[in-house]
């Protein structure tokens, strides 16, 4: 049977390579320790984990394969290594015969960077999926802040091909934005292109923002969340996420979609990455332009995603009942409940 | 790379080429067994045909091993009884099939890795030999997998219960074999010959031992999806690889 799609996807962190390995093994093998796991997977070479079933809410049915990279982003992670790992996936998907691949997570920076390269190289069209992940970013912060007047949003990893696209989705709907990256000139650039969007560091970001996207390209829980204002909406939705839930802040996973028909894979520690049943939308724009049978490499390179073709992706998705996921806002609720109380203690 | 001048030169390839010429021998007497299964002259002939090439290879490992002055050692060897004893039972029952399975896709990938590891970081010599044994193994290989392609199309649960056993008695004793640790406490292989471990040796040779069981795994996991196992199930199977 020939593949529509292939998935090339990571996991988030080593806890979820465990559990994806021990149920792979079966339950007679000896468990596996997590150090061993941390070894284990720079080792591990990309490889077809299994097959995904995709039904369309218009009735379609494709057929999907996921490809994991093995790539786990770490303090001392060598960039070099890491793209030699998803060339080797992008190769694996094409033997596959899936008609297009998408590009999951940290894989997608290297179709940034490729763009139109790999179809070349590989004679498969990749799409990186970023623009229906910023397009359904856009809809949740959006709808995170619809009660408060004139909220202003920071966008960390701004000058990302994600974080512009959020960027540039949010200004056309008149939010106002600071833009937090590693890199002042791409920033600056972006805030010409946006009507002199003010530019900040996050230390300067947290504190004045009402709403927090986090897009940037880095290591689970590696942006501080201590500054930021309690009740701040932080939409993470970073892959692996960027921070870590932290009492008082109104802190969810974002970037992620629910299906009125949910894709079936025969081994969901692998494939239903989001949790709660739901998957993340760079993935899943994959499934999208497979429903459609545009076999192109929909999100390339890196900056060009515009409101236009947000809208047009997130419609594409929507006509095949998929939709942004709610918003799970995930508070440390002892650590909440101790905090009151220590503030009542205080006479504040 | 080692110098011929290195002390521990001939001990190295002493136990290196030992154990080629012991997984050769293996292929050959695996070969011989598969002939007397065989009802089909054609394959009879093209197993001898095999068996000599196996043949070749062993020879010509032998007589680098008298050019470097590394006599050969015949080890009591853990690790080949065991698959010895697998590729046993799958002939014991008569099932040619089964055999091919081992011999021709889980023990050429395991030689291919290998040949193909000590090509990098050996003297040309040993390099162009071991290269070209491993290109032959590739084509013994791709034997390998149209048959498992073919058998596939037959009989696919059948296919499946030979891998699954072949994995679990096979390739899971190769993947500990080609592990990163040294064995514990000491190898039955190595230990007879050189007194400890050998993997201390292949460091010194420059062999980059953390990759050999990811390459075979690799090999391995590729051969059986092209054969047109599915994904999952050669992903649950490289799993169970892990120690």
């Amino acid at each position: 049977m020939g593949y529509d799609v292939a998935f090339i996807g990571h996991l988030d962190d080593v806890q979820a390579y465990r559990e994806a390995l021990e149920a792979l093994r079966g339950p007679d093998r000896p468990p596996l320790t997590m150090e061993r796991v941390r070894q284990l997977i720079p080792r591990m070479q990309p490889m077809p984990i299994c097959d995904v079933a995709l039904r369309s809410a218009r009735g379609f049915d494709r057929h999907g394969i996921y490809v994991d990279a093995f790539l786990l982003p770490t303090p001392t992670w060598a960039l070099r290594t890491a793209l030699a790992k998803v060339r080797a996936a992008c190769r694996q998907a094409a033997e596959t015969g899936a008609r297009i691949g998408v590009l999951g997570g940290f894989s997608s920076i290297v179709g940034e960077q490729a763009g139109a390269r790999l179809t070349d190289e590989f004679g498969l069209p990749f799409t990186t999926g970023n623009t229906l992940t910023a397009a359904v970013i856009a809809t949740q912060i959006e709808r995170a802040v619809s009660d408060l007047a004139a909220p202003t949003i920071a966008v960390v990893g701004a000058a990302g091909d994600v974080g512009s696209g959020v960027c540039r989705i949010l200004h056309g709907k008149g939010f106002e934005l600071l833009l937090v990256g590693r890199a002042r000139p791409p920033l600056e650039r972006l805030s010409a292109e946006l009507g002199g969007q003010r530019v900040c560091s996050w230390a300067e970001a947290a504190p004045k923002a009402d709403g927090v996207v986090l897009v940037a390209s880095t290591m689970h829980g590696a942006i501080s969340l201590e500054h930021v204002r309690k009740h701040t909406m932080v939409l993470d939705a970073g892959h692996p996420p960027n921070a870590q839930p932290s009492p008082g802040l109104r802190y969810a996973m974002a970037g992620r979609v629910t299906h009125r028909h949910k894709p079936v894979g025969e081994i969901p520690q692998f494939v239903e990455q989001g949790g709660a049943g739901e998957f993340h939308a760079c993935l899943v724009e994959g499934e999208v332009l497979a429903f459609e049978q545009r076999w192109e490499a929909f999100s390339s390179g890196r900056g060009n995603i515009r409101p236009e073709q947000g809208n047009e992706i997130l419609g594409l998705a929507r006509r095949h009942g998929i939709e942004p996921a709610p918003l799970h806002w995930m508070v440390d609720s002892l650590s909440e409940r101790l905090n009151e109380h220590a503030e009542a203690a205080a006479g504040r | 790379m080692l110098s011929p001048e290195h002390e521990r030169y001939r001990p190295v390839h002493q136990i290196i080429l030992s154990q080629a010429v012991a997984g050769e021998a293996i292929a050959i007497r695996h070969l011989a067994r598969m002939i007397c299964l065989s009802k089909d002259l054609d394959e009879r002939l093209e197993l001898v045909q095999d068996a000599g090439r196996e043949r070749a290879h062993l020879l010509s490992l032998r007589s680098v091993a008298a050019d470097i002055g590394a006599p050969l050692v015949a080890a009591p060897d853990p690790y080949w009884d065991e698959v010895g004893r697998a590729f046993d039972s799958f002939a014991d029952a008569g099932d040619l099939d089964g055999c091919y399975i081992v011999q021709d896709v889980v023990l050429e990938c395991y030689a291919i890795t290998l040949y193909r590891a000590l090509e990098t970081c050996t003297e040309p010599f040993l390099a162009e030999l071991v290269r070209r044994i491993a290109d032959e193994e590739e084509r013994h290989l791709a034997h390998g997998i149209e048959r498992v392609r073919r058998d596939l199309e037959r009989d696919p649960s059948k296919v499946h219960a030979r891998i699954e056993e072949a994995n679990e008695s096979v390739a899971r004793v190769l993947a500990g074999w080609v592990r990163e640790e040294d064995c514990e406490p000491i190898c039955g292989v190595c230990g007879s010959v050189g007194g400890t471990c050998a993997k201390d040796d292949l460091r010194l040779l420059g062999m980059d031992l953390p990759s050999l069981q990811p390459a075979f795994a690799q090999l391995y996991g590729d051969s059986l999806r092209a054969a047109g196992l599915g994904a999952a199930d050669v992903a649950r199977w490289l799993a169970r690889l892990i120690e």
